[in-house]
């Protein structure tokens, strides 16, 4: 379907349909950060506003920094032609952080007579990157509300431009979301999920290069991948009311592309109400894909498509977290503890990343990341 | 167009299962019976997890940016 047929008709449906539940009123503050055995280091605060401007209507806004240690090279990567290794402090790692990305989303979220119909916009920039997204959804309710059917659509245009290259390029990318939410029985409900997704334009990321290593001669190219990726996936997640206290969430998703990548995910998620005011969640997530179908570990000759990036690479993760709340208690003695406007937030968490050829610059396997995450919710 | 059909047949047989009232929804009122309860920390770990993964998708998040974290 044409895209401005696409966005046109749901800017046009919610007049002819129905409402449901206004957010609350709140602001959240967030301090995340990451750290790996890839020595990239980010923090990246957070602040997020949700304001109801009347019963109908609620306006959302949030701003992010990303504060990065090495995640661009500052130059074309000098190799070593033994190892084929390359020193991360040549390629920007030098200086804690070398980076910054700014992030600004502004959004409104209309009820009208049940049906909820939202549009965002969000700019993302930083000193070799620029992204630009326009984002809709709605969410319709049928059958008493045992149903909630929900369509999405996603426009974004980005543009790189590395600071060790004299181009500027484009990539587009255009996302239909189709969702199903679906209430089975008084304490299990579940949620279909099908994605879309289909990109053009240029698709590595500016920085990497392809080595090329020939008896004695060694060599680095630009990676050369296709132009044109069609994404697709189907989820499906299942959350049951184990007793009075706890939930336990399952979920798996297939996913399929044109570059022959291919993937499981198996999503599992244990939330328990520790007391009224503090809430406990362990989450589970493994993850299994295929390489696509031009990925190499090792290049001994120039060829038409060549890609180095790990995420193009077979392999599997697993991820692990913990994630605590807290309510505030006028009855606690503690002092903010006590204020029941306030809601702490925590989260820890470990990623393992495992592909089946060390990584294109680190030349390393196994990727090890701690998350670790503060925030604070403050009803206004 | 055949995705769509899909889902238009899967929306008609669900909507044969049995209708749970609002009043009998207590259980399912429990903010741990959301599916993101949280969107601003799922769209976090989404970030990093899709420029570190092949894939995308299928749980309706979106981003954007060079996702270097």
């Amino acid at each position: 379907m044409d895209r401005k047929i696409f966005v046109i008709l749901f800017l046009i449906f919610p007049i002819f349909i129905f409402s449901q539940e206004q957010p609350d009123n709140e602001i959240q503050v967030n301090f995340n950060s990451y750290f790996d055995n890839f020595r990239l280091n980010v923090i990246y605060p957070s602040i997020n506003v949700v304001k109801n401007i009347d019963k109908n209507t609620s306006i959302t806004g949030s701003y992010l920094v990303d504060a990065i240690s090495s995640a661009s090279m500052k130059m074309v990567l000098r190799v070593d032609g033994i190892t084929s290794a390359t020193s991360n402090k040549q390629g920007g790692a030098d200086n804690t952080p070398d980076e910054l990305r700014h992030q600004i989303n502004l959004g409104v979220v209309r009820n009208i007579s049940g049906v909820s119909v939202s549009a965002d916009g969000m700019y993302s920039i930083e000193h070799d990157y620029s992204s630009k997204t326009f984002a809709t959804n709605i969410s319709v309710p049928f059958a008493k509300k045992n149903t909630v059917l929900q369509l999405g659509y996603a426009g974004n245009w980005d543009k790189i431009f590395p600071q060790n290259r004299f181009w500027t390029k484009n990539r587009n990318t255009s996302t239909i979301n189709l969702g199903l939410t679906q209430i089975l029985s008084k304490k299990i409900v579940a949620q279909f999920d099908f994605s879309f997704i289909n990109i053009d334009g240029y698709m590595p990321d500016g920085y990497q290069v392809v080595r090329i290593v020939n008896n004695y001669n060694l060599y680095v190219l630009e990676p050369i991948e296709p132009e044109k990726r069609i994404r697709k996936a189907l989820g499906i997640r299942t959350n049951f009311g184990v007793s009075k206290l706890s939930t336990l969430l399952l979920g798996y998703r297939y996913y399929w592309d044109t570059w022959d990548i291919k993937s499981h995910t198996m999503d599992a998620e244990f939330k328990t109400h520790l007391s009224d005011n503090m809430n406990v969640a362990f989450s589970l997530r493994q993850y299994f894909q295929t390489k696509a179908y031009f990925f190499k570990g090792t290049y001994t000759e120039a060829e038409p498509l060549m890609g180095v990036d790990s995420k193009l690479n077979s392999g599997y993760t697993n991820d692990v977290s913990i994630n605590l709340s807290y309510k505030g208690n006028k009855n606690t003695k503690l002092p903010f503890l006590n204020n029941e406007r306030l809601t702490f937030l925590a989260s820890v968490g470990f990623y393992h990343r495992h592909t089946d050829s060390p990584d294109w610059v680190i030349r390393i396997s196994e990727l090890y990341a701690y998350l670790i995450t503060l925030g604070l919710k403050i009803s206004i | 167009m055949r995705y769509i059909y899909i889902l238009i047949l899967f929306l008609v047989l669900v909507s044969g299962c049995a209708v749970v009232q609002p009043w009998e929804r207590e259980r399912l009122a429990d903010p741990n019976m959301m599916f993101d309860e949280n969107p601003i920390q799922k769209g976090i770990k989404e970030h990093y997890i899709n420029i570190r993964e092949g894939s995308e998708g299928g749980n309706g998040s979106q981003g954007g940016g060079c996702g270097c974290g």
